[in-house]
């Protein structure tokens, strides 16, 4: 089955039915969404609208970028869509939920800290000033 | 109770989901649930200069890594280049590398 990605080439977030990829090369599983590396230079994340959507519709999965900025290549740290790669390739995960990116022609190792926006799974139980939603794992969630 | 029906009346009609977090957290927009807050990218390891040398952190050079994983013990970086180099960067963020056979 298909969950993301029209067949199409192209850089468009959205539901896993209307969404493009270019380059799609790594792929990890991170805390119930999916964080793909692609070629234009982008982390990408997939993951289900709501947790108890079907699994097998594309329609039931959202594609949003999370880092990089695509078709721009660079080698800047920094915050989400502030951060620049270089042909991103193969991801890793720690336990944690960090995620190690093989910058390949940056020569580097880079490292994503996720903040608590980043696993968007079930509810709101608080925000800062900096970080308006915190998410925690809802019920029937399925990792 | 009325209040609360006429309020939540308001509320749809203006599609203005929003839910109220704990802790005197201010409202936060239903829409922004399950949206990205991003995260932070930094440097682990790599000068940015093509290279094999060891070393501690941005000290150290890779040349084009590919692949990558993790274990608990250390992370190892397979590398592609006229060799297949396995590096391991251990906690520190020291690297050192060999030749794979």
């Amino acid at each position: 089955m298909t969950i993301a990605g029209t067949g199409v080439s192209g850089v468009v977030d959205g539901s896993g039915d209307t969404a493009r990829f270019s380059a799609p090369y790594g792929i990890v599983w991170v805390n119930g969404s999916l964080i793909v590396s692609e070629g234009v230079h982008v982390l990408r994340q997939v993951r289900l609208k709501e947790p108890n959507a079907a699994e097998g519709r594309a329609s039931s999965w959202l594609v949003q970028m999370i880092a990089g900025s695509s078709g721009v290549s660079g080698s800047a740290d920094g915050s989400g869509v502030d951060a620049r790669f270089n042909t991103p390739r193969l991801l890793a995960v720690d336990r944690s939920g960090n995620i190690y990116v093989a910058d390949a022609y940056n020569h580097k190792i880079r490292k994503l800290t996720p903040n608590s926006g980043f696993f968007p799974v079930g509810l709101a139980t608080g925000s800062t000033s900096t970080e308006k939603v915190q998410l925690s794992n809802a019920g029937g969630w399925k990792p | 109770m009325g209040m609360l029906a006429l309020l939540l009346s308001v509320i749809q009609a203006v599609s203005l989901l929003t839910v109220l977090g704990t802790c005197m957290s201010p409202i936060i927009p239903v829409t922004e649930l399950g949206k990205i807050q991003g995260g932070f990218v930094s440097t682990l390891a790599g000068s940015g200069v093509a290279g094999y040398a060891n070393g501690v952190g941005t000290s150290a050079s890779f040349n084009a890594p590919f692949g990558i994983a993790f274990n608990p013990v250390v992370w190892q970086f397979p590398l592609t280049g006229q060799f297949m180099w396995l590096i391991k960067v251990t906690t520190g963020f020291a690297v050192s590398a060999q030749r794979e056979r």
